[in-house]
């Protein structure tokens, strides 16, 4: 005989429009009537994420700024005088094998007085003294990370020709060293403000669901799906996030503004503000943020309800 | 049972012979150690309509929500129509609860909204389209008898016709199989009595009955198939009396 109890759907109950519409519905009747939760809500996830998106910019411009001072990175190994320009050369050849250096360059005694006379713009005239050019030549290396200098420079120091190394590792490191500490106080900082975020959407969407309470409990027992009833409650999760990374999106364009003009006053910074695409970026990544954590804060708030 | 079909089937014959319920050694513990049921055996035929009676705490309601999969037996079996609810997963439980009508002794109905969109939120629920929600909402209020309180809001009425509600609701999606835990338990004799006499048309007209009681008179008016609990462990059964007459009102 054929079963009168059939455990599968007889119709398309998925995502369909008038589900989609239904959500929408409830979501709003729910946020109405938080009132003054809702509103919190927003406010807390737009600071939130306002925060979060001002440390990105911030965090991209110190990235540029490092980028920027590892680009002039350089080791110094000056050679002795009775190196030839040949061996010169054959050491350069050599010394671009190293997996560590990215360029090598020579720079003849020649040219490094050149280079010392451009320098000295208007003093020229004291060098015309020297009987000699004291200048040794050297060569000129970038590593291909200013963390590998020192490994460089150590291995410089043991070769026959080389008199003497010099570099300058100490900013970037220090420099390296500060975006570091910066980042991770960042983080933590987000991290706290989403934390309280999460909390306040997880007591609103709670909220929602015990004055839901008996209304869950009767879909659940005449067989509401558990999609179904979850529908309502993330749609709500989510428009808290989205609005609240808008509001925070369209305050950090006036904060980028003024992140820009201040740089570009200190004529050497001005490189290092991040451009339009970067914050193109942020913000859609504060949006995407904001929807995930009102979708997930909401999703545990109702799943302990419908789990038994 | 399925489209614009909002007949209930013609009876079939009571004590038909085909299990629509059967528990196998089922025992329910709920942690620590509170034995709700003990290795309790029973069989309900399609088409029956049958009493569970026993004291409070004797493990009726635990019984009744095995059955809708509220909670899983700790040991044993427990099949539905064939459907081995043990191994039922999640994901298919609403759609068994959809072929189930379950009331309470408490009612369950929204209070904020109307006889008629308590009935209609349960269809609609479950993806019943408008029009024809309607449809079945019309004809389950008529068969309770509440057509003219289709407006009014659950604490306009009295218990009685909240429970006859609440059993329009359970009905509404033309179940085979229908469940009631205690649902006399508030109301007084003269109530219970038009309640039973309503549950006993429902079951004439082909859905199986299963009902928790602690009230005797009942029982033992109705002389139904009655299942007797006591502290989780089943200490009796009564078969009913085939092609009975309807019991006298008192």
């Amino acid at each position: 005989m054929e079963k009168m109890i059939r455990l599968r759907r007889r119709h398309f109950e998925g995502v369909s429009f008038h589900l989609t519409k239904k959500a929408l519905v409830e979501a709003w009747l729910n946020i109405r009537r938080n009132g003054a939760f809702s509103i919190a809500c927003i406010v807390v996830a737009g600071i939130s994420l306002l925060i979060f998106g001002i440390f990105l910019l911030l965090d991209g411009s110190l990235n540029n700024l490092v980028h920027s001072f590892e680009e002039r990175v350089g080791i110094s190994a000056y050679l002795k005088p009775t190196v030839t320009p040949s061996e010169a050369a054959w050491l350069q050849s050599r010394i671009i094998t190293w997996p560590e250096v990215d360029i090598v360059k020579y720079v003849s005694s020649e040219e490094a007085m050149q280079a010392l006379k451009a320098d000295l713009a208007g003093f020229e005239d004291v060098l015309a003294t020297l009987p000699t050019n004291p200048l040794p030549a050297s060569l000129e290396i970038k590593p291909k990370n200013p963390s590998q200098t020192l490994s460089i420079v150590s291995q410089l120091r043991n070769l026959p020709q080389v008199d003497d190394v010099q570099y300058d590792q100490g900013t970037v490191s220090k420099l390296i060293a500060f975006a570091n500490y910066f980042r991770i106080l960042g983080l933590i900082v987000s991290l706290l403000f989403v934390f309280s975020t999460w909390f306040l959407f997880s007591s609103s969407i709670r909220m929602t669901v015990y004055a839901r309470k008996t209304e869950i409990e009767v879909m659940k027992l005449v067989g509401a799906t558990s999609s179904y009833i979850r529908y309502p409650f993330i749609t709500e999760g989510i428009f808290y996030g989205f609005t609240g990374a808008l509001i925070a999106c369209l305050l950090l364009i006036p904060m980028q503004s003024i992140l820009v003009a201040s740089l570009n006053r200190l004529a050497f910074l001005a490189h290092i503000a991040p451009n339009q695409q970067f914050l193109f970026w942020v913000m859609v990544l504060l949006l995407a943020l904001g929807s995930l954590l009102g979708a997930l804060a909401a999703n545990t708030s109702i799943r302990r309800f419908l789990v038994e | 049972m399925s489209g614009g079909n909002t007949r209930f089937r013609v009876s079939e014959l009571p004590r038909s012979g085909i299990p629509i319920i059967e528990l196998q050694n089922v025992s329910k513990i709920y942690p620590p150690k509170i034995v709700a049921l003990d290795n309790v055996t029973l069989t309900i035929e399609k088409g029956e309509m049958a009493f569970i009676m026993g004291p409070s705490g004797a493990g009726k309601s635990t019984l009744l929500k095995l059955l809708y999969r509220a909670t899983a037996p700790t040991q044993g079996r427990v099949i539905v129509d064939g459907h081995d609810l043990s191994r039922l997963r999640q994901s298919q439980v609403p759609y068994l609860r959809r072929s189930i009508g379950t009331v309470f002794q408490d009612y369950k109905l929204l209070q904020r909204r109307t006889v008629g969109e308590n009935v209609l939120f349960s269809l609609e629920v479950i993806g019943v389209s408008d029009r024809e929600a309607r449809k079945r909402m019309r004809y389950v209020l008529e068969l309770v008898g509440l057509e003219d309180k289709v407006n009014c809001f659950p604490e306009e009425l009295s218990g009685g016709e909240q429970q006859r509600v609440s059993i329009a609701r359970a009905l509404a999606n033309n179940p085979p199989l229908f469940l009631a835990d205690e649902p006399t338990g508030n109301l007084d004799w003269t109530t219970s009595w038009e309640l039973m006499m309503l549950l006993k048309r429902i079951n004439e007209n082909g859905t199986t009955i299963l009902m928790a009681t602690h009230n005797e008179e009942i029982v033992r008016k109705f002389k139904c198939h009655t299942i007797m609990l006591d502290q989780g462990r089943k200490v009796g059964e009564i078969n009913g009396e085939d092609d009975q007459a309807p019991p006298p009102p008192f």
